[in-house]
């Protein structure tokens, strides 16, 4: 793809304001203006990944069914699947929740945290130099005192060591 | 060994529903990502220990979100020469009373079943599709120590008995371990 992305990038960080992060974007806008000759290799864009991020995660006909035939196998088979762990009852799927463990009506204040991410072995061994993991949570509905669902993001990275293998489990 | 991800977030579901998204990838790129670099930025800045940095986002609103959701594509999308999710999916309906599970308010629930959060502390087990069936021929077995899956006669608690026992354990399923607990409030 021949756009020049960086650019582009640069344009949208400071009309957001995010030009805070100096160290990072300011960086890469000197590295791009006195390190990239006329040759410099064309940069690339992933569309897959920017369509998903900028309408997919967000329509609610692609919620992650597993009664719902699709014609796409590879993406159903990273679809997360929950289950539940309780000291009582061990592991069981979520469908085993039993209406009478929910609260009857009302509000309800959620928290959570993410504890343990461990990859299978062949995960592991994929030779990547990054990652990153969102979680988002937000309301179905709107609250009657605020104009929109309000929603809650926690995004992380997974920083690489040098041989650029995902790091190992004792390593978190 | 340490739970790294640590400190915990909050979030309130009016009328008891709501919606989660869970979404992990590792990208092969031929240089570090400016996203990754403003995450190692607000990692020095906020002065965090470890690999991993961690970016908090609460209660930004509808419209607010989806300019994230632009950004955060736009940052993770340049210069990626393949991306490997781990875990995809779009947001997922949650009932978290059953008021809210019967009146569906705001879902769409069309051939989707809302997950279920329970009341009080519970702990969810995210395991993509492809690892269930693995998962659940073995998970009768399974218990949480530490936020890891065990054997059930694992007798370790901690140290480095727990930790062999962690990496024997599943390593053919890549698993994900998210606390919650739900409290009532009241936000009329």
């Amino acid at each position: 793809m021949n756009l020049n992305w960086r650019e582009l990038l640069l344009t949208a960080l400071s009309t957001a304001g995010l030009s805070l992060a100096t160290g990072g974007i300011e960086g890469t806008a000197e590295a791009a203006s006195t390190a990239e000759p006329a040759e410099a290799a064309p940069e690339v864009l992933d569309l897959h990944l920017l369509n998903f991020w900028t309408g997919g995660v967000r329509d609610k006909q692609r919620a992650p069914s597993l009664e719902r035939p699709t014609a796409d196998l590879a993406e159903r088979s990273l679809m997360p699947v929950f289950y539940v762990w309780t000291p009582d009852a061990g592991i069981r799927k979520t469908s085993q929740i039993q209406e009478t463990e929910l609260f009857d009506k009302g509000d309800i204040a959620v928290s959570y945290a993410l504890n343990t991410f461990k990859p299978a072995t062949a995960d592991l061994q994929r030779r990547i130099k990054s990652g990153s993991l969102r979680f988002d949570v937000r309301q179905a509905t709107a609250l009657p005192f605020f104009g929109e669902p309000l929603s809650w993001s926690t995004i992380a990275g997974l920083d690489t060591p040098g041989n650029k293998l995902v790091p190992v489990l004792r390593d978190f | 060994m340490k739970d790294y991800w640590g400190s915990s977030q909050r979030a309130m579901f009016n009328a008891g529903t709501g919606y989660w998204a869970l979404n992990l990838f590792v990208q092969e790129r031929p240089h570090e990502s400016v996203f990754d670099r403003i995450l190692k930025l607000g990692q020095k800045i906020t002065e965090v220990a470890g690999l991993v940095g961690v970016l908090g986002i609460p209660a930004i609103s509808e419209t607010a979100l989806h300019a994230t959701d632009r950004m955060y594509g736009i940052l993770n999308a340049l210069d990626a020469r393949r991306t490997h999710y781990l875990y995809k999916a779009a947001d997922t309906p949650l009932a978290v009373t059953k008021d809210g599970l019967q009146k569906s308010p705001g879902l769409n629930l069309t051939d989707v079943q809302p997950l279920y959060l329970r009341s009080g502390i519970s702990k969810y087990i995210a395991v993509p599709w492809a690892h269930t069936s693995a998962f659940e021929q073995r998970m009768g077995k399974l218990t949480l120590k530490q936020n890891y899956l065990v054997p059930q006669d694992s007798k370790d608690e901690s140290g480095p008995g727990l930790e062999a026992a962690t990496q024997a354990t599943l390593a053919d399923v890549t698993y994900l371990v998210l606390s919650t607990a739900t409290t009532p409030i009241s936000l009329a």
